[in-house]
């Protein structure tokens, strides 16, 4: 299982769910994930797998396994 | 013919009671847009340099922008611009709600205040009348008491009034200006220069009405957004929480300034999340004029220790982290209490918040003690310390008058390397955003014309993905390539540069950028023809910018004027430092060298001198400002 978490305004692609469980066969990558919960690459402003910042390369590729912790932030919008 | 504006400035002499009416020049408006570009060009032209801020001599302007008033989304705002007490140079705050718009339908663009009333005073505008009244009984009360015995006393309910509380008059280095108790020309300290003046408040109703190019289109436009303005993810979240969900996007870098910027990881972050303040506080949605937006929060405190008059506004994410993760404090009940005592009492929460914890940081570190502070036992955490520090400033009481001038003049007091917990540029005390996170940031804190200041373009998460919809728009403006938030590239000064224009310009035409593109719901093109609907100018972004870069010559031009020079475009030392705790524990030191070469190429890219940093004569003359050089 990979546990995917959001945050902030990211919860509205998911009608307001904060935690998610994704079975680890059909999710591999960051990128994975984002496409299965249908949240535009553009609104995320960092992902941390494990607590480690993944999103340097903003391709968003890193690999992901079971028992990953997945947390994905909006963008910061300042104000 | 001129849409939307008046051309024309109303001016009042509180020495000698004057009440004159000036008329703008056709192509002013065009030129300078209105705000802080307009106030400017009277600071640079009127005002002698070196000026006490204190001082009769020093104006204080209310400056709307030309589309301000006008019946489209999120284009209420106006900018107060005097010199700085807090600062030393430029002071200028911009602020949403109605009272600009009120000042625009009574006739005026914008309202010069001069000299200073012998006794407590309000100013009361009704259309063509103007009156300089007695404020003698409002004196030494709260914002909200004062408000409503003047809307008693002008007989006029639907007045709309900018006042300051008890920390303006008693000139608190960091008041500030409200208008109906929850919208705030907050930093620079305004306030205590209205204090200065004995001018407790200006209230004004206005019974006109703006004309518009093309109002069916406006109202096309209008229409439009307010039915898919939540459609764009800025516009949702800001229904839906305002700004406090800032907290959350922050403390995913581990970025959320904690105990005075000790770290950026606060033990207590899931206390002060914006599904908490939903269920915990909030109990109402407001907005400003003409904006489905709403995202202003009306909050109750169910803790009686800490209730609250809802009729001031709920904090918002600079508020959450001043108050919250950086007093060490995680019950946004106490956040909520400190922020009706600052809005009750007209104090800037950041400078406030800061100075707090700038003052226990000290008091934790042993460089004062309770004798310094009467007894006043500061801890971080600690609720009651906390919200009784805000009510000895607000008094200038007992330790409470040294913190009333900010943390600069109190770590000068204090001594004993006090200056090293500052986090200040300008003499003004950093909002809560880590510029080691997202470095543009860090160019806006460095080379802001009123200090430290995270306003003054995008953040740079907006611009590093091709695909997002911020970047699409970002591109209409000149942007070619996107840039990582950490990268020290000339790209990311390149982008920093067009975006600091376009933002300028947003807040001198009276837009908020809440409302627009990049990041905003209404897309860049709909944006612009918003500007040539009200205005009927027929513009374009070319324009538009130019602008935004004039009024960016100005401030310098003044600034330099007042005695900064380049020294002044750093950051505070903590962000040359690796962060402390978190994701990047150990890394994100800003490179001292590499970041004066980024402001060096900022310089460059506006026609600044690379190494003075003051505007070319090229640039000056280019710019159509050399009568004001």
């Amino acid at each position: 299982m990979i546990n995917v978490r959001l945050f902030g305004g990211l919860k509205r692609y998911t009608d307001g769910v904060r935690r998610i469980e994704l079975a680890s066969e059909d999710v591999k990558s960051v990128i994975d994930i984002l496409h299965s919960i249908k949240v535009p690459k553009g609104e995320v402003g960092q992902v941390l797998v494990n607590g480690s910042p993944a999103e340097s390369s903003r391709t968003f590729n890193d690999e992901v396994s079971d028992g990953d912790v997945v947390d994905f932030y909006p963008v910061s919008a300042g104000g | 013919m001129n849409g939307g504006y008046l051309n024309k400035i109303l001016r009042i002499n509180l020495t000698d009671g004057a009440v004159d009416v000036e008329t703008l020049e056709d192509g002013f408006i065009r030129k300078y847009l209105g705000g802080r570009s307009l106030a400017l060009y009277f600071m640079l032209k009127e005002t002698r340099p070196g000026l006490d801020p204190f001082s009769e001599e020093n104006p204080i302007i209310f400056a709307t922008g030309a589309l301000t008033g006008n019946a489209g989304p999120a284009i209420p705002r106006y900018t107060v611009v005097t010199k700085s007490p807090l600062t030393g140079g430029l002071g200028a705050s911009e602020t949403g709600g109605f009272w600009g718009p009120e000042l625009k339908f009574a006739g005026y663009d914008a309202l010069i205040v001069e000299g200073r009333a012998k006794k407590p005073v309000y100013i009361w505008i009704r259309d063509d009348v103007v009156e300089i009244r007695d404020a003698g009984k409002l004196w030494g009360l709260g914002t909200y008491e004062a408000q409503k015995l003047i809307k008693e006393e002008v007989g006029e309910n639907r007045a709309r009034v900018a006042i300051i509380g008890q920390a303006g008059e008693n000139l608190v280095r960091f008041a500030n200006i409200g208008n109906e108790l929850g919208h705030f020309n907050g930093r620079n300290g305004l306030g205590a220069v209205m204090g200065s003046k004995n001018l407790k408040a200006v209230a004004v109703r206005g019974t006109g009405k703006l004309t518009v190019h093309d109002e069916e289109k406006l109202k096309g436009i209008a229409r439009q957004f307010a039915k898919t303005f939540k459609e764009n993810s800025l516009g949702h979240t800001l229904f839906e929480y305002g700004t406090t969900a800032t907290v959350e996007a922050l403390a995913g870098f581990g970025a959320l300034p904690t105990r005075n910027w000790d770290t950026g990881v606060f033990e207590g972050v899931e206390s002060l999340f914006a599904d908490v303040y939903n269920e915990k506080l909030l109990i109402g949605r407001k907005g400003c004029y003409a904006c489905p937006i709403r995202c202003k929060r009306v909050v109750g405190v169910k803790d009686e220790r800490y209730s609250v008059n809802s009729e001031y506004g709920g904090p918002e994410y600079e508020t959450i982290g001043a108050f919250g993760s950086n007093m060490g404090i995680d019950d946004l009940n106490v956040v909520a209490k400190g922020n009706e005592l600052a809005n009750k009492y007209g104090l800037d929460t950041i400078s406030l918040g800061m100075t707090i914890s700038f003052a226990t940081k000290c008091f934790e570190e042993g460089l004062i003690t309770e004798k310094d502070t009467g007894g006043l036992k500061l801890k971080f955490g600690d609720a009651d310390a906390f919200l009784k520090a805000i009510e000895l400033i607000a008094r200038r009481a007992g330790f409470g008058d040294i913190m009333a001038d900010g943390t600069a003049r109190m770590a000068e007091r204090i001594g004993k390397g006090s200056e090293k917990y500052t986090l200040i540029v300008k003499g003004q005390e950093a909002p809560m955003h880590d510029p080691r996170t997202k470095v543009s940031v860090g160019l806006a804190y460095a080379t802001s014309d009123i200090g430290i200041d995270h306003m003054v373009a995008p953040h740079d998460g907006f611009l590093t993905d091709p695909d997002s919809w911020s970047f699409k728009n970002a591109k209409r403006l000149g942007i070619k390539e996107p840039s990582g938030l950490f990268d020290m590239t000339k790209a990311k000064v390149k982008n920093f540069a067009i975006l600091n224009r376009y933002y300028r310009m947003i807040d001198v035409i009276g837009c908020c950028c809440f409302g627009f593109a990049p990041r905003g719901p209404m897309e860049i093109d709909t944006f612009l023809d918003m500007i040539n609907a009200i205005t009927g100018w027929d513009t374009d972004f070319e324009e538009l910018l130019k602008c935004g870069e004039r009024s960016l010559a100005m401030s310098r031009m003044y600034n330099f004027r007042e005695g900064f020079t380049t020294e002044d475009d750093v950051l505070p030392e903590k962000f040359y430092e690796e962060m402390a705790d978190g994701p990047y524990k150990g890394k994100l030191a800003i490179d001292r060298d590499g970041f004066a070469e980024l402001v060096r190429l900022f310089y460059e890219d506006l026609n600044w001198d690379g190494e003075t940093g003051f505007p070319t004569k090229e640039a000056v003359d280019s710019l159509g400002l050399s009568d004001l050089a």
